[in-house]
């Protein structure tokens, strides 16, 4: 009765409703966050942890507060590296997967580097780059983008590929060219199993810009990271961490939005 | 016979628009798959004439090619031997110029259109803007009035196979190919659309060859039942069906529809 009452209720209210809605279903995580941290703060204060060991929630907030300018700066170069990464990286698979889905040469040729190339840890590419490009900004946006172009380009040739051959007959009864099966078809139907793929890239270029500043950079966060560690300031490097994971967050959330608008429709076989 | 005449004029282009001869003149066909040892021979010899203006269901058990025959005349399939004449030109002019559409088994809708972009699309690709019915009037046609802004996940089976039938139409082809567009829907719909396809053939006039495993099915639609043999497939019995149209459903009820089925059966009985 409660529950059939509570759906019937007029609609005026419904947007302060489903915000209402939303927090029921949020606060288990939000009691759970906040019981964790009074958890981390009560077992550094009962052992008596050495702040540079583990610094207590209260120290990361106070590093927050007073290096606030030092994290900002640091922030900035990391972003841009990590957004041209994922821009060049996953454009870069995406016209390479075009390429392959229309060239059957082409994909024999190159799909297997492709995924040698993917076998090698990340961390064991960045100081070649940084060998051949120096200390700039490239190597790190390079990092950020080979990162990101895998996953993108195995999707990309799986979403392009995800057309069933029922769709292909009825395309040829309509005497479509091959190049209107490729908008209006190919495209489309790739769509949510790109957007797999760039929820993926979204937080992996963040790793790759990170992971490339810690080989002989001075700026951005991964090089903050490697600079507090060296220096047992662990507030500080809490806080850089903290910050890093929030870019990704950030990021991923822009991600979901953007196919939320984009894909109204429901895919069957996209994981 | 008219189907001589039509064969030994096929650069006339007037003959197409003629209502009295055929629509459809399939010679000696042949179709095999594969070659070698492993060929499959799908249909042998079959010889049918499908006069303008009817409606044809084809019945046969499964493996006699029914689909193939669908297939062969749409130009999905290609003829291995004999010759097909839609229209008085070869199934690949007719397909070029929009004589025919195919309904499949499937609605083959594309999920992220819209109804109203589902009927649409032939009119997108192709260079098929030529004439053409206005889409929103067809959804009207098939009873999907109000819906057309719908995506295909929001419709049912019987309603996406509507769209899919203002589909075909909204080229206005004289031929409609319809390969077991119903077969995957429950009874109850199956009738229903049944009795709405009579009453847009005979809104249209547009000549119907119509696929079907169901006895039922192809004595209540069609004019004529071409029963097909299997193994290999072909013709085994061109039937006329002697009930008058418009018929409603009840027709099934009555002791002359019931000797039609009873003779079909024992026809499939017999391949």
């Amino acid at each position: 009765m409660a529950d059939i009452a509570h759906r019937s209720l007029p609609a005026p209210r419904e947007g302060m409703l489903h915000y209402a809605d939303r927090l029921g279903e949020k606060w288990p995580a939000i009691a759970a966050v906040v019981g964790l941290v009074a958890l981390w703060q009560f077992v550094v204060w009962a052992l008596s942890v050495p702040t540079y060991m583990v610094p207590s929630p209260g120290a990361v907030l106070n590093a927050f507060r007073q290096e606030g300018w030092l994290l900002l700066t640091n922030f900035w170069p990391t972003l841009g590296e990590a957004l041209l990464g994922f821009f060049f990286g996953n454009l870069s698979a995406i016209l390479l997967a075009v390429w392959f889905v229309h060239n059957r040469t082409a994909e024999r040729a190159f799909y297997p580097i492709a995924v040698f190339m993917h076998t090698i840890p990340i961390i064991a590419v960045a100081p070649i780059l940084v060998l051949i490009f120096g200390n700039g900004l490239a190597p790190k946006i390079i990092i950020a983008a080979l990162i990101c172009f895998f996953p993108t380009l195995v999707n990309m040739v799986r979403g392009l590929k995800a057309v069933t051959p029922a769709t292909l007959d009825l395309m040829r009864v309509l005497s479509a060219s091959k190049s209107e099966i490729f908008w209006k078809v190919r495209i489309q139907s790739s769509l949510p199993f790109l957007f797999a793929a760039l929820k993926i890239a979204s937080t992996t270029c963040v790793i790759g810009a990170i992971v490339a500043e810690w080989i002989g950079s001075n700026f951005g966060l991964g090089a903050l990271i490697i600079e507090a560690t060296f220096n047992f300031r662990a507030p500080l490097l809490y806080a850089t961490v903290f910050v890093a994971a929030m870019l990704a967050v950030a990021l991923f959330s822009i991600v979901s939005v953007a196919e939320a608008r984009l894909i109204k429709w429901k895919a069957s076989d996209v994981h | 016979m008219a189907a001589t005449a039509l064969a030994k004029a096929p650069a006339s282009p007037a003959a197409a628009g003629a209502p009295a001869g055929n629509a459809l003149s399939v010679r000696n066909l042949d179709v095999v798959f594969g070659k070698g040892d492993g060929a499959i021979t799908a249909l042998s010899n079959v010889s049918v004439d499908i006069p303008a203006g009817s409606l044809v269901t084809m019945l046969g058990p499964s493996g006699c090619g029914k689909s193939t025959l669908l297939r062969a005349v749409a130009d999905l399939v290609p003829a291995s031997a004999g010759s097909i004449t839609v229209l008085g030109r070869t199934p690949e002019q007719a397909r070029r110029e929009r004589n025919f559409s195919f309904v499949f088994q499937d609605a083959t809708l594309l999920p992220w259109r819209s109804a109203i972009d589902n009927v649409r699309l032939p009119l997108e690709v192709g260079g098929g803007s030529g004439t053409h019915d206005d889409p929103m009037d067809l959804l009207d046609l098939v009873g999907l009035k109000g819906r057309e802004k719908a995506l295909p996940s929001e419709l049912s089976g019987g309603m996406r196979q509507r769209v899919a039938i203002a589909r075909a139409l909204v080229t206005r082809p004289k031929i409609l190919l319809m390969d077991e567009p119903f077969g995957a829907l429950d009874e109850i719909t199956r009738d229903k659309l049944n009795e709405e396809l009579l009453r847009i053939w005979q809104e249209t006039g547009t000549t119907i060859m119509f696929v079907t495993h169901s006895i039922p099915e192809a004595a209540f639609l069609g004019q004529h039942v071409l029963v097909l043999a299997a193994h290999p497939g072909r013709v085994k019995e061109f039937v006329t069906v002697d009930l008058p149209f418009p018929r409603r459903l009840p027709v099934r009820d009555t002791m002359e529809f019931i000797q039609i089925t009873a003779r079909l059966r024992k026809l499939l009985e017999e391949c």
